[in-house]
C-alpha cells in the first residue's frame, strides 16, 4: 500500500482537519451506531441477535418493547438455559429506521447469528426479512401486518402478536352487536395501518356493515379533528380506528372533545394509552372506546387474568418504565418468542435453524403467556383471534386496573 | 362538507400555518447576514417546547417567567451552534458550505440527547396566559383562544422583527450585512458579532415558536423535523428573506395542507404541497415576495 498518497490535511487542499471533523460528526452520529453493543459471547453461548434503536427518535419509546424478551432470557438463562446453553445478547442499533433494519441484520448474519429478535415496526421489519430469510435467521419482529405471520412467504419468521385480521374480527364483533351500520375508519399512515385497513374493509362489510369514510392521517398528527369532523359528515355512526401511540390517542380525544362527539369507538390497542397526562379534559374520556388486546390481560366480575401474566407483569412493572409504554411492553411478541425457541430447540435437540423451524411448524400447543401457541408450516402466526379481546379504555381506575398502572383492563360484556 | 366543518379547517389551516411561518421567520433571523440555513432549527423549536414544559409544567414556573428563561437557554445554544458549527466554515469561502453538514450534524445530535433525556413522549405545555384550550363557538365558527394567540403572536413578532431591521441601527447593520459582507465590514461593522448575535436571537425566536405552538402540538423531541420540512416549503414560496412572505405563505401552507387532509392521504397531501412549492418557484423563482440577487456596483 502506497502510503504517500494518503491525502494530508493541508490548507492547499482546501480540507483541513477542523473541516473533516466538524463534516464527520453526522456520520459518526449515525455510523457508529451500527456497531454491535454487547458482543461478548463464551465459546459455548448462544449469541441472540437484538435489533434494537438505541439511537434515534423512537429509541426511548422502543426501548422498554425488549423488557419482555429480556425478562424471558433471565428466566431462561436462571433455569440453565437451552440445552445447557446459556443466551447472550448480540445488539445492534437500527435506530428504528427501515433503511438501517437491514444493515443492522446483516451486521448480525456476518457475526453468524442464528436467532434475532426484532426489530419493531411492520417497515423495519419487513426491511430486516430481505437479509435475514436468505440466511436461515430464525427471527420474531414487532409487527402487527398479518402477512408477516406467513409462513410462506417469510418462512423463518414466527409473528407472536396477534395479527391485523384478529384485532379487526373482534373490533367487527362489537360493532355489530351493538347493532352499528355506518362505520368510519380512523387509520394512521404506517404499514400497520394498511394492514389494518385491508382486515377492516374485509371483516366490516361482511359482517353487514358499511364502511362510510377513510380517513388516513399522518403519525403524530398536529390536529386529528379535521379528519374526525369528516367521519361525522360522512354519516360514520362508530369509528374503527387505528391509532397507535400516545400522541394521537391525546390529539383523538381532544379533538373529539371539540367537536362534542362521542361515538362507539373500537380500534387497535394503541386505544388504551391513556393520553397525554394533562393535556385531556375530564370531559373527553368516556366509556364507548374499546381496544383490541390479549384476553389474559383483562378480567370481569367472574373472571380474574391468570397467575403466570400477574407474575410476569410484576416484573414488569419493577422496571422503570413510563405508564404509557406500559401496556405496549406487555404485549411484545419477545417472552412467548424465546419460550417457543427454547420449546423448538429441545424437541429437536439441536440449533439447526431448519430443525428449528421443523419443530416449530408442527407444534400445536406451546404454552404461551397469553394462550396455547400453535403453528403450521404455512400459518406461522402463534395466535389466532381466540386470545383476543376487547377492553374498556376508560377502565383504569378500577382496582385491579390501578394496582397494575393500567396493565389489565375491564372486559368489554359480551365479546 | 358543512359550513362550520370548512371554517373549522381554515382555522386549522390558519393557525397551523402561523406556526410554519414563525419557523421560517426564524430561519431568515439566522439567514440574513450569514447566508446560512440552520438545519437544526426545527429542533431549536423542538427545544424549546421541551423546557417550556420542563419550566412551566415539571417547575411551575409563571409562564412569563419561564418563556425568558426558555428564550435565554435556547438562544444561548444556538450562539454555541454558530460558534462550533458555523463561525469557523463560513469564514473561509472555500469551504464555506461545510454548514449545511454541521449544522445538520448539530440537528442530529440535539435530538438523540433530547430523546435520551425526555424520552419521546408527548408533554403538555400550558397556553399563552389569557387564552385556553376550550372550543369557543360564534355561530358556525369554532375555535380556541390559544388558536386565536397564535395567529396574533406569529403576526405581532414578526411585526417586530420588521421594525427591528428597518428602524434600529443593529438591524440595519444586519441588512447592510445581508447585502455586502465586505462592504459592511470596510464601514466598520463588525459582520462576526453579528452572526453571533442572530443566530441566538434566530435561536430565542425558534424557542417562542415553540412554547406557543406546545399547546397545540404536544411538546416532544419528535416535532423538530416536520417543522423543519415546512419552514422551508414556506420559506422557497413567501421567498428567502422575507418575513412577511413567510406569514403569507404560512397561512396559505397551511390552509392548503388542512382542507386537503380530509380529501388525500398524507403521501398525497405531501405531493400537493411540493405541488405548489414547485408551481409557485416556477412562477416567481425567488418566491411570492423574494427579491432577484441584484446588486448595484
Amino acid at each position: 500500500m502506497n502510503f504517500e498518497q494518503t491525502p494530508s490535511f493541508s490548507t492547499s487542499s482546501g480540507i483541513n482537519r477542523r473541516t473533516v471533523l466538524a463534516s464527520a460528526l453526522g456520520g459518526l452520529v449515525g455510523g457508529t451506531s451500527l456497531l454491535p453493543l454487547h458482543a461478548s459471547a463464551q465459546t459455548d453461548d448462544v449469541k441472540i441477535g437484538w435489533i434494537k434503536p438505541v439511537t434515534g427518535p423512537l429509541a426511548s419509546s422502543f426501548g422498554p418493547l425488549y423488557l419482555a424478551g429480556q425478562i424471558a432470557m433471565d428466566e431462561i438463562n436462571a433455569a440453565g438455559g437451552i440445552l445447557g446453553r446459556k443466551l447472550v445478547k448480540v445488539e445492534v442499533d437500527d435506530q428504528a429506521n427501515p433503511s438501517q433494519s437491514p444493515i443492522a441484520t446483516r451486521k448480525l448474519v456476518d457475526q453468524g447469528v442464528k436467532i434475532i429478535v426484532g426489530p419493531i415496526g411492520s417497515s423495519q421489519t419487513l426491511a430486516s426479512l430481505e437479509v435475514s430469510t436468505s440466511a436461515k435467521v430464525i427471527q420474531a419482529a414487532y409487527a402487527t401486518a398479518t402477512e408477516m405471520g406467513d409462513g410462506t412467504r417469510f418462512p423463518y419468521h414466527y409473528q407472536f402478536n396477534f395479527t391485523a385480521a384478529a384485532q379487526v374480527y373482534r373490533h367487527a364483533e362489537l360493532l355489530q352487536k351493538r347493532g352499528i351500520k355506518k362505520v368510519g375508519l380512523l387509520i394512521e399512515d404506517s404499514a400497520a395501518g394498511v394492514s389494518m385497513k385491508d382486515a377492516m374493509m374485509k371483516e366490516l362489510p361482511a359482517r353487514g356493515m358499511q364502511v362510510v369514510s377513510e380517513q388516513i392521517f399522518p403519525i403524530k398528527v398536529a390536529d386529528m379533528t379535521p379528519f374526525l369532523r369528516k367521519l361525522r359528515s360522512d354519516g360514520a355512526e362508530a369509528i374503527d380506528a387505528q391509532v397507535s401511540n400516545n400522541v394521537d390517542i391525546t390529539q383523538m380525544l381532544v379533538g373529539l372533545s371539540r367537536m362534542n362527539w362521542k361515538p362507539l369507538i373500537v380500534g387497535h390497542t394503541g386505544l388504551l394509552f391513556a393520553g397525554t397526562p394533562g393535556a385531556i379534559p375530564d370531559s373527553a374520556r368516556y366509556n364507548d372506546v374499546y381496544a383490541a388486546t390479549f384476553r389474559s390481560l383483562t378480567y370481569t366480575d367472574t373472571e380474574q387474568p391468570p397467575e403466570r401474566v400477574k407474575a410476569f407483569c410484576k416484573k414488569l412493572l419493577a422496571n422503570d418504565v413510563s405508564e404509557a409504554l406500559l401496556g405496549p411492553a406487555a404485549t411484545t411478541p419477545f417472552y412467548d418468542y424465546l419460550y417457543a425457541l427454547k420449546y423448538a430447540v429441545e424437541k429437536a435437540k439441536s440449533w439447526d435453524s431448519d430443525q428449528i423451524k421443523n419443530a416449530l411448524d408442527t407444534a400445536s400447543a406451546i404454552d404461551g403467556l397469553y394462550g396455547k401457541m400453535s403453528f403450521t408450516k404455512e400459518r406461522h402466526s402463534a395466535y389466532d383471534q381466540s386470545v383476543v379481546a376487547m377492553a374498556v379504555s376508560n377502565s383504569m381506575e378500577e382496582p385491579l386496573s390501578k394496582e397494575y398502572h393500567g396493565l389489565f383492563r375491564r372486559r368489554a360484556a359480551g365479546v | 362538507m358543512l359550513l362550520e366543518d370548512l371554517l373549522a379547517l381554515l382555522t386549522t389551516g390558519l393557525t397551523m400555518g402561523a406556526i410554519y411561518a414563525m419557523v421560517a421567520v426564524s430561519f431568515n433571523i439566522a439567514y440574513k447576514p450569514t447566508n446560512v440555513f440552520n438545519m437544526a432549527q426545527g429542533e431549536l423549536v423542538m427545544l424549546g417546547s421541551m423546557f417550556a414544559w420542563a419550566l412551566m409544567t415539571q417547575k411551575h414556573i409563571p409562564w412569563a417567567l419561564a418563556i425568558v428563561g426558555v428564550m435565554a437557554v435556547v438562544a444561548a445554544i444556538g450562539l454555541f451552534e454558530e460558534r462550533v458549527a458555523v463561525a469557523t466554515l463560513i469564514r473561509r469561502p472555500s469551504h464555506h458550505h461545510g454548514w449545511i453538514i454541521s449544522t445538520l450534524a448539530f440537528s442530529i445530535i440535539v435530538i438523540n440527547v433530547g430523546d435520551h433525556v425526555w424520552g419521546s413522549d408527548a408533554q403538555v405545555v400550558p397556553p399563552v396566559p389569557g387564552a385556553t384550550l376550550d372550543t369557543v363557538q360564534w355561530g358556525s365558527l369554532t375555535f380556541s383562544t390559544q388558536q386565536v394567540a397564535v395567529i396574533l403572536i406569529a403576526a405581532a413578532s414578526i411585526a417586530l422583527v420588521e421594525w427591528v431591521y428597518r428602524h434600529t441601527l443593529a438591524g440595519k447593520a444586519v441588512l447592510a450585512v445581508a447585502e455586502d459582507r465586505d462592504a459592511a465590514r470596510l464601514n466598520g461593522i463588525s459582520p462576526s458579532r453579528l452572526t453571533m448575535t442572530s443566530f441566538a436571537l434566530a435561536a430565542a425566536y425558534a424557542a417562542l415558536t415553540g412554547v406557543v405552538a406546545a399547546p397545540l402540538l404536544l411538546a416532544s423531541t419528535t416535532i423538530g423535523l416536520g417543522l423543519l420540512v415546512k419552514g422551508f416549503m414556506v420559506l422557497a414560496i413567501g421567498g428567502v428573506g422575507s418575513n412577511w412572505g413567510a406569514l403569507a405563505a404560512g397561512l396559505m401552507l397551511g390552509c392548503v395542507e388542512s382542507i386537503s387532509s380530509v380529501q388525500l392521504t398524507p403521501g398525497y397531501r405531501q405531493l400537493l404541497l411540493l405541488g405548489v412549492v414547485l408551481v409557485v418557484l416556477l412562477v416567481r423563482p425567488f418566491g411570492l415576495f423574494g427579491r432577484r440577487g441584484l446588486r448595484e456596483v
